[in-house]
This record gives C-alpha cells, structure tokens and sequence, in this order.
C-alpha cells in the first residue's frame, strides 16, 4: 500500500507545484508586460480595426509604426472580409474599417438606422490580375477584352478550351479556370466589373465550375499547377509569383503600378478605410487615421501595395483637418 | 482429450498452432494492412521534414521573444505563446472542475435508478423523524431537512430520464464540429454576457468546446476503478460521495489528468472557433500572461498567428516564419502528448 500512496502525492505534488507556477508567472507577468513596447506621446486607448484581409497588412503597419512614437496607444486590426467588417463596424464596435470596395448601398442602410456616420479615406490601390501560366502555348504578352473576359466566366459558359474564346484566335490548348470564392471582396469586384449587372441591377453570378479560394495562394497555385489555366487575383500576389505567372492585358491595357493607380487598367480599384465619425472626436484614433493617411503611399511602397495618387491622398486630409 | 483433464504439459500439444503455415490471402492482407500504416507515416514524416526544412532557420529566440510585425523581418511569435498560454490557464480553470464533477456525478450519482433513490428519500426520511422525535431538530434546520427531502422525492421522478437525456447528448456534443462552437461562444459569452472579443471569451469557449472530451475521459477513468472499492468503503459504513471521495476519485485522477491534457492539446490547436469569437491578425499590444486581465486582451493564439502568416502574399519571407510557429506548436503538443503518456503509465493501478 505504501508505494501507491506515494505516487499518489507525488501526482499530488505534481499538480500543485503546476498551479503555483502558474499563479507566479501570473503574478509577474501582470504588472510589466501588459501594454505595448515604446514611449513618447501622451494619447492613451485602444483603436479596433476589422475588415479586409487585402488592406489589413498595410493597417497594422501603419500601427505598428504609429503606436512606436504613441506608446499609450493600442491597435489591434481583425480580418473578417470587407462585408464582415461592415458588419461589425455598422453596429459601432469598431473603429475603423477596412475596405477592399466601396461600402454597398444596403450596407450603408444598416450603418444609417444604426447612426453610425462614417468618413470614406482611400489609403492604396489594387488591381485584379488575370493570368495564366508563363511559357505555356498560348505565349506571354497575352491581351483580351472585357467582352472576352465575360464570355469565359458567365454562367452557362462552354468555353474550356483556348480556342473557343471568340475572336481570340488561340491556339487549342485546356482552358481551366481559378478564382476567388464568394466570400471575399475580389470575387464581389470581378464579378461587378466583368459580368456586369442584369436588367434589374443585381450583380450577375458567375459559372460554377471552376476552382473557387478565398486564400489568393491556392489559387496562385491552381493556377501554375494546371497545363494552361486562367486565374484572377490581386496584384500583390502576381508580383510575387511574376516569374511563374504571365499577366494579361485587359483591353489593351497591362496591368503595372502606374496603371493601377491612375485607374487605366480596367480591374484595378481602390482600397478604402472607413473611421467612423464619433470615433474621430477620439483625439487617438484622429491621430492614429492621420498618421496613416499621411504615410499611406510609402508604407504602400514598402509592403509592395500599389499606392493612391496623391490628389486622393491630399483629399483624404482636407477631410480629415475639419475633425482636428 | 475430452475425457482426461488437461493438465500444462497437454495444452501445447492439444492446440496444434505451430503447425501454421502462411496462407497468400494473409500475406496479402498483412501487407495492405502494413502499407496502411506507412503511408499514414509517410505523410506525417513528409510534414515535419518540409516544416523543419523551411523554418529551422527562423527559429530563434528573437522568433520567440519579439512580439508580432508587419514587416517580415522583425516579426516574432511572443504574442501567440503568450495569448496561448493564458487561453490554456483559463481553459483549465474552467473545464477540468466542471468537467470532473460531471463525470463524477454521471459515473457515480446518476445511474441510480428511480427506486433505489425511493428508498434513499424514505431511509433519509425515517432518519429525520427519529432525530426529530429526540427533539434534534428544530425551526428552520427542520423546515431545510424537510424541503431537501421533498426535492430528492422530486429528483427520484424526474432525474433518471433527465440523466439518460444528458447522456446521449454528451457522446454527441464531443462530435460537433469546432467552428459550431465557434459560433456558440460568439453568441453566448460576446453577444449574451457581453465579454469582450478577447482572450476570455477564447478560453471560455475552448473550456465548452473541451468540456465533453474531458467528461469521458474521466469517466472512462472512474469506471476503471472497481466497483469492489467503493462497496467495501460503503460496507464500512462510508457514505457514497465520501467512498467515491477518499477511494475512487484518487485512484481515478491519473487517468482524468491523461484525458485532460490530451483534450488541452486539442484544445491549444484550434482556429476555427477562434476566428469566429474574434481573433486578432494584428495587435501592438502584447496580452499579458495574467488570467485576471484577459477580458481586456487581444485574442491572440499560437494557430491564429500561423494561419494570418500563411495568408500573406509574399510567402518566401512569410513562409519561414509559419513553418517556425508550426514547429513550437509542434513541439508543445509533443511535449503536452508525452507528459500524458508518463502519468498514463507512471500513476495507472492495474486492479
């Protein structure tokens, strides 16, 4: 009996000398480690972000950089989607929210009953690229149009093969199709600008039989994986994959930095925050938008966004000097 | 043989095993069943070997000392090991004393049937009277003794349906898909009891989404215990919670900590309802490890962090820094798994 007895209490031991453990480092962590590193700045609180996965690295730089001269002040910055921020942000529990679209008209309805008034700033660019597999049959410097770009993605579309877009005069070669998943923003722009809309000014659906992703990086990979694919996504995730992919021109117009930004390259589209008006008397979160917006084109430039011209920027800031 | 009993020396020769010859259906089932379990290995090996091979050289203790960046270069994993950590604390101080009450009383308590708590009610009655009558109880204690004894009347009709009730649904609420309790623990603990998107509404809802992994384990635990225990503590005169008290829970605690810590290290492993109850992608302030301050946290966990890494576009500088978070929650649950297995067999009783 006695041995039992003994690896009882040691058991025993073992899960007190855990929970002290657990209650020291608890004791020692409380006091020091809860705010953020960095001093200076005499603004104090908390600023939430939530929306777009797209804008929410160039926020939480902005952050990050903002709240190493501000100390007092936290940021922390959430990625439910575009919508999802909306949704949180039309109830009031967020700050800011990041957009990779304008906000909708229903969507602002919500925001409206709810009284929440919000200021529209535009903080970078981004252009859906569409691309296909680099040295493939098909070449390199491809060019379509809008019009052939909508025949291939509507719904009901037979087209699965190169040599049937029309007017295209493709070599025969597997056309199989990736893109996004109808939860992101991306899949909401494509289809707005591509399809277009129908008699009664909803949003046409796109075909169904293609390789749907909410994460741009399956379907990078669709895309380079398949013999000769057709695939959209953010221009980001071209560049980064420059060498295995090839961009298509859109009516005759390739898709670069400078296109983007100046709006000639038919997919490209703004990125957005929305600050919502009472949070903007919040000394903190004026500060923390101001800073952003004054720094939105070389943090763009740094984290390989495409930046906003800088009449928008300038725009941004006269909206912005009515709150100081 | 069938006349003679047999003795040891005749076994041997009565079962003629050794005279087995391998049949081509057993060869061939042998290795289907063999080739089963490499390629399940082979997958496992694959992982670790392109994970170690992509983040060995990210992790460092810079990795694991600076808090989380935009930028590449200078981002660390403090603020997961932290915010894990404190999810860890409060999902034990949560789940493992409701969960081994539950498993105690679904064990122990509640498969009495409706008689046998009849005749409790009536023995717990007749003593009442008898203590009564030597004028032992008097005024309110009396009026008290009276009503528990009329609810234990009410238990004996209502409880064994309710308990069979609760039963079934225990093996089916450890099947609901994570994110469903994503979702419950937006709508409970943000929505209805308005916690804060935070580090405690993540620990709380990991503590539900464990709770019945961690009920029938430690039933499991309990029911290894003999019956034989606690009936000789009771023939000793013993009640049945201090039998199951003093005899069966001590002897079931090794196997109650084993389920617990492998509930943890599912636990400490989940996204999906994480994500929905409000986790973080950024923040610039790192949670403080202090339980009492997580309603004010960031949620922030080891997985959230990984999966916001994978996300980024520029995967040749992200990637790394992914593969190294996989490795330290690798590590953890190995270590987690490993402590697990040595209480498993350094405190089990074989009866």
């Amino acid at each position: 009996m006695a041995a039992p007895r003994r690896r009882r209490r040691i058991a025993l031991a073992l899960i007190a000398t855990t929970m002290t453990l657990g209650t020291i480092a608890a004791g020692c962590g409380g006091d020091d480690e809860g705010g953020s590193t960095g001093s200076g700045g005499d603004l104090l609180g908390k600023v939430l972000v939530d929306g777009s996965s797209t804008v929410g690295p160039l926020t939480s730089a902005a952050a990050e950089d903002f709240t190493g001269e501000n100390g007092g002040v936290d940021v922390s910055v959430r990625t439910s989607g575009t919508g999802g921020g909306f949704e949180v942000f039309c109830k009031g529990e967020t700050d800011i929210s990041n957009a990779s679209r304008e906000i909708k008209d229903e969507e602002a309805k919500v925001c409206a009953d709810a009284g929440i008034e919000y200021e529209e700033l535009r903080i970078a660019s981004d252009g859906i690229t569409v691309v296909t597999k680099k040295g493939g049959v098909v070449g390199d410097n491809l060019n379509l149009t809008l019009d052939q770009l909508k025949a291939i993605w509507s719904k009901g579309s037979k087209i699965n093969d190169w040599s049937q877009i029309p007017g295209g005069g493709f070599p025969a070669a597997k056309l199989t199709l990736a893109g996004a998943d109808s939860q992101s923003g991306t899949y909401d722009f494509f289809n707005e600008t591509v399809l277009g809309e129908d008699a009664a000014g909803e949003v046409l659906s796109p075909r169904q039989d293609y390789s749907a992703s909410a994460d741009d990086n399956v379907t990078v990979k669709a895309v380079t994986g398949s013999a000769q694919g057709l695939g959209y996504f953010g221009y980001t995730y071209y560049e980064e994959n420059a060498d295995s992919l090839a961009a298509i021109a859109l009516d005759g117009v390739a898709p670069s930095a400078e296109t983007i930004t100046d709006g000639s390259y038919p997919l490209s589209r703004p990125l957005y925050i929305y600050v919502s008006k009472a949070s903007l008397a919040k000394p903190e979160v004026l500060a923390f938008t101001k800073y952003y917006v004054e720094n939105a084109v070389t943090l763009a430039e740094e984290l390989q966004f495409v930046p906003a011209p800088q009449d928008s920027i300038d725009a941004d800031l006269q909206k912005l000097a009515a709150y100081e | 043989m069938a006349t003679s009993t047999p003795t040891s020396a005749d076994i041997p020769a009565a079962r003629p095993l050794a005279r087995k010859r391998a049949r081509p259906g057993d060869q061939i089932f042998h290795a289907a069943v063999f080739s089963a379990l490499l390629i399940a290995l082979a997958a496992l090996v694959w992982l670790l070997i392109s994970v170690v091979a992509k983040g060995a050289t990210a992790l460092d203790w810079d990795f694991l000392s600076s808090q989380t960046s935009s930028r590449a270069s200078r981002a660390g994993f403090l603020n997961a090991l932290k915010g894990s950590v404190v999810l860890m604390i409060i999902t034990i101080a949560v789940a493992v004393p409701l969960g081994f009450a539950a498993a105690t009383y679904l064990e122990k308590f509640a498969p009495l049937s409706r008689d046998e708590l009849r005749v409790i009610t009536r023995r717990r009655r007749r003593a009442l009277e008898l203590r009564r009558a030597a004028g032992e109880l008097t005024g309110p204690r009396l009026l008290a003794s009276r009503l528990g004894i009329a609810l234990s009347a009410v238990w004996a009709r209502i409880g064994p349906p309710l308990n069979t009730f609760v039963e079934i649904n225990l093996s089916n609420l450890a099947a609901v898909p994570s994110i469903i309790y994503g979702l419950l623990g937006l709508a409970l603990f943000v929505q209805i009891m308005g916690i804060s998107k935070s580090l405690l509404a993540g620990g709380l809802t990991l503590a539900i989404l464990v709770l019945p992994i961690i009920i029938i384990a430690s039933r499991e635990a309990i029911r290894a215990v003999p019956r034989s225990i606690e009936q000789g503590a009771m023939a000793l005169g013993a009640s049945r919670w201090q039998a199951v008290r003093s005899h069966v829970l001590p002897a079931a605690l090794p196997g109650m900590l084993t389920g617990t810590i492998l509930a943890m290290s599912r636990a400490i492993g989940e996204t999906a309802p994480l994500v929905v109850v409000g986790g973080v992608a950024f923040g610039t302030a790192v949670p403080s490890i202090n339980p009492l301050n997580a309603a004010n946290e960031d949620l922030f966990a080891m997985p959230l962090q990984i999966y916001t890494w994978v996300d980024q576009p520029q995967e040749d500088t992200w990637g790394p820094l992914a593969a190294a978070g996989i490795i330290v929650l690798l590590v953890t649950l190995v270590v987690m798994n490993l402590l697990a297995i040595w209480l498993r067999n350094r405190f089990t009783r074989r009866w």
